[in-house]
């Protein structure tokens, strides 16, 4: 358990220096990973800390972390961010820090059974996986296997009376496979324990694509043209675009092509929101990174920008309150929890009927993706032609547009699917997208 | 070295426990990191992680544990930790190559280090680069101050014992312009081994904010260029990105002895066309970063990987080496004292060739020539990408029309052939902002080459 007595020490000592607001941030987390090179295991078991003060010195705002949640470390932290805010420059917007709220859901996503594994489970996992692939006896090199988890609790305490504390755990299993020259990746992600069920899914789906890319053919050709995306190949490029483009703090700074848009049709039929209190998901908690309540807040409803993801600060900008997405690394920024495209009503088999090429797998450069204007060039790592009906593998594509511009194009289909990005979204269909290979 | 006796005791008892092989890593590291957002300061921030890891060879298996708790106590419960992850693998037959150490190495001439100058400074250097850029029209403008620095001491089985600084230093600039519903979005971003006297000059913050408020003059007028096979002519900073995704990532050992490279077994064999020299090396007198050591405590030498076209060399860890009966190249690094060394590059570069820059454009029937570099990435079956958000059509030797936003692609057995033309322009770059991603883990990293020319790349364009 994390030791509050030093947390209010940290707050106290930043009052007796002469901060107006001061904000204390400590994370434990408890790793435990089995990774390799190639089939040899290696095993990582830590633990590391996360501690993060904020101070606010009229209007001035500063941050220091440390790794370690001794007394003197922080204590120190406290004075290195006394220190700076002094010199910062006077932010007039400055809101002031949140006050204390309840939150709104109850779910905790914390499993015991993560929390009391044995790393001997790990191992376990990762060598089924590998004699997983050996049994199929299809010549698959295993390029690497990992499995993973981790028990994390947090707490964030401030001087406006900000207590808020939880914990959460969550795993993981990803295997890559190698034939030829063909590749394939695959993975699971949760909060809760994963078993044999979710590791014959990566397994055989790592293998698929290994499979049908080992026999693929070049496309030869470059033509525009309507292009299905798997969920978890398209996730990563929803996540650069609609995350960034709905950040309030970058509709504030005019950084995204959504500022001024409220109530505008920008997003063709699509309706986004985010969601941090869904059962189960990954993005799912009671409270943001200030201490704030996580809850619902819809972006786009058939394509009309209707609101935009907020800390408080960004929120006291545009004159609403924080939607509870709050983020923290070395500044407090703003970040989806569970960011979701809603679901249409087509099957997967009708989306195909419509479909020129399938992008499976996932898509390389994507964190290149320019969220400003909403250009996308990427490659796609396993695509197929649609040719009769038939599917026939593909060696690597690239994929080129303007996401914008292909909106009024997306049909999304009718099965959610969650994603490790904390991204959900059903297989989408976008018409006009630029393929070469 | 501070930890001397600390280590000695450690090391001691891990091969009372029966390990035949220990290591322990302390490592003290700042990231400091100022941004000025349209005028306000929207980043003043001081992270620092001060730790150790804990390495451990049982039985044939590897067991990594970290701890933020120096105390005697505290280190002992990391290595029991590391112990009991090591034997939890049961047996194998990992090994860790011998090798001597780097030893106490300072990094020598730097006048101004980061830790001794005040916020003021550092925040007065991101305001500059800022001013400048509104200046000069820029409409939303961020700029940034960043410093990383560290002292490390790593002590091995068999009396193994390291000390060494690390030190990057660097400046950022974005600036968004929008006319006519068109946008266009520029950035710059430079960095340094050295103090605030580094920067100056093309690292000044004047020059910095100057060279993204022209490449977003220049974006804002670009279009999306033709997609399908061309010849492609990188620019210096492009090049780099090349070097590091077409070729550097599959170099790396891990990749290599496990047969997921499509590189393995290839030594000695010609690759690429003879104008290819590509090295990846722990500093350059042209720029980058400067590491005198890796996170395993060994010194970094200059690897040639490519040498006129023939491959030469693999880049490695203790543990590859060991794998591949090979020397280690000081290339096990890790991105802080939390995470165990893995492969990874340093400053990666093609070398000089004997056209220049306007002698490959002149020479260039059609054809793209690009810069500003976005990223990229590659995957096992040697497909590799990288992006350019910026550049030229080239067509009958001249440059006709600006293009924007494109991924490259090709397949490194390939592509690396299709090098025709290599200009003298070398520069090395690196920054305390971005870096390279590997196994969840972050590396500071210098890239760098000269303008030159493949003569046939997959690009991702829109016509």
């Amino acid at each position: 358990m994390i030791d509050r007595s030093v947390l209010d020490k940290a707050l106290k000592r930043a009052l007796e220096l002469g901060a107006d607001e001061a904000e204390v941030y400590a994370s434990v987390t408890r790793r435990r990973e089995v990774k390799s090179e190639g089939r040899k295991l290696k095993a990582v078991s830590l633990s590391t800390v996360d501690a993060s003060v904020r101070v606010v010195v009229d209007k001035r705002v500063a941050v220091a972390r440390a790794t370690s949640l001794d007394e003197k470390v922080l204590l120190k932290a406290v004075e290195d961010a006394y220190h700076a805010a002094r010199v910062s420059e006077k932010d007039e917007h400055w809101p002031g820090l949140p006050g204390p709220a309840k939150p709104l859901h109850g779910w905790v996503g914390y499993d015991e059974g993560i929390a009391s594994l044995e790393p001997g489970y790990l191992v376990e996992l990762a060598k089924q996986m590998i004699g997983e692939v050996d049994s199929m006896g299809r010549g698959l090199l295993v390029a690497s296997v990992e499995a993973g988890a981790y028990t994390s609790e947090n707490v964030v305490l401030n001087t406006r009376g900000v207590d808020a504390a939880e914990r959460g755990t969550g795993m993981s299993v990803m295997l890559e496979l190698k034939k030829g020259d063909g590749t394939g990746f695959s993975f699971d992600v949760s909060r809760s324990l994963l078993g044999d069920v979710q590791l014959y899914r990566v397994v055989d789906e790592a293998a698929r694509l290994t499979l049908d890319a080992a026999g693929a053919e070049k496309l030869g050709e470059t033509f525009k043209g309507p292009v299905l995306f798997d969920p978890v190949t398209v996730a990563p490029l929803l996540n650069m675009i609609l995350s960034q483009a709905f950040n309030g703090e970058l509709v504030v700074e005019k950084y995204s092509p959504l500022t001024g848009k409220l109530g505008e049709h920008v997003l063709g039929s699509l309706t986004v929101y985010d969601d941090g209190t869904i059962p189960g998901a990954l993005g799912t908690s009671l409270y943001d990174a200030e201490g704030v309540p996580r809850r619902r807040t819809t972006l786009a409803e058939r394509g009309v920008v209707k609101g935009f993801l907020h800390n408080t600060y960004t929120a006291a900008r545009m004159g609403t309150t924080s939607t509870g997405n709050a983020s923290r690394g070395s500044r407090i920024g703003v970040s989806h929890s569970n960011l979701v495209v809603e679901p249409g009503s087509e099957s997967w088999e009708s989306l195909l009927g419509g479909a020129r090429l399938v992008a499976r797998g996932f898509l390389l450069s994507v964190h290149t993706v320019n969220y400003v204007t909403g250009n996308f060039s990427v490659v796609a790592s396993n695509p197929y032609l649609v040719d009769g009906g038939e599917e026939k593998p593909l060696k690597p594509v690239t994929l080129a547009g303007n996401f914008y511009e292909l909106s009024a194009g997306i049909v999304p289909g009718r099965r959610l699917r969650h994603t490790y990005m904390a991204v959900a979204t059903p297989p989408l269909l976008v018409d006009g997208v630029t393929v070469s290979g | 070295m501070m930890y001397e006796d600390l280590a000695a005791r450690l090391l001691e008892r891990a091969a009372a426990l029966g390990a035949s092989f220990a290591e322990v890593r302390f490592e003290d590291a700042t990231s400091e990191n100022i941004a000025v957002t349209n005028g306000r300061v929207s980043s003043l921030a001081t992270t620092r992680r001060r730790g150790a890891g804990i390495r451990v060879l049982y039985n044939g298996s590897i067991g990594f544990s970290a701890t933020s708790d120096l105390s005697p106590r505290g280190l002992e419960a990391a290595l029991e930790e590391a112990y009991h992850a090591a034997r939890a693998l049961g047996g194998g037959d990992k090994r860790i190559a011998e090798t001597s150490p780097a030893g106490r190495l300072r990094l020598e001439g730097v006048k101004r280090h980061p830790s001794t100058v005040g916020w003021e400074e550092k925040l007065g250097a991101a305001m500059a680069a800022y001013r400048r850029a509104v200046e000069l029209g820029g409409q939303v403008v961020t700029t940034r101050y960043g410093a990383y620095y560290a002292v490390e001491e790593v002590y091995a089985t068999g009396g193994f014992s390291s000390a060494f600084e690390k030190l990057v230093i660097g400046l950022s600039a974005s600036v968004v312009l929008r006319e006519n519903g068109k946008t266009g979005n520029g950035y710059e971003s430079v960095g340094a081994t050295g103090g605030f006297e580094a920067l100056r000059g093309d690292f000044s913050p004047e020059a910095v904010a100057e060279k993204a408020y022209e490449r977003a003059k220049l974006h804002l007028e670009a279009s999306p260029p033709p997609a399908g096979e061309m010849a492609v002519i990188t620019r210096p900073d492009l090049t780099g990105v090349f070097a590091h995704e077409s070729f550097g990532h599959l170099t790396e050992a891990d990749h290599v002895y496990t047969g997921a490279s499509p590189l393995q077994g290839r030594l000695g064999e010609e690759i690429a066309s003879e104008h290819v020299t590509i090295v990846d090396a722990g500093w350059d007198e042209r720029g980058g970063i400067r590491l005198l050591a890796d996170d395993e405590g060994v010194a970094t030498r200059r690897t040639v990987l490519v040498e006129r076209g023939v491959l030469k060399s693999y880049l490695h860890s203790r543990e590859t080496a060991a794998e591949m009966g090979m020397e280690p190249t000081g290339n096990g690094r890790a991105q802080d004292y939390s995470h165990d060394p893995i492969v990874r590059m340093r400053n990666t570069f093609f070398e000089a060739g004997d056209w220049s820059e306007e002698e490959i454009v002149e020479e260039t029937r059609r054809g793209l020539i690009l810069d500003m570099p976005a990223g990229g990435q590659v995957q096992l079956d040697g497909t590799f990408t990288f992006n350019a958000m910026l550049g030229y059509l080239v067509e009958n030797g001249e440059r006709v029309k600006p293009v924007r936003d494109v991924v490259l692609a090709g397949n490194i057995l390939e592509m690396l052939r299709y090098v025709d033309a290599v200009a003298g322009n070398v520069e090395i770059r690196t920054s305390p902002f971005g870096g390279c991603g590997k196994g969840g883990q972050h590396a500071y990293v210098g890239l760098g080459g000269p303008t030159l020319r493949a003569s046939k790349l997959l690009v991702g364009g829109r016509q």
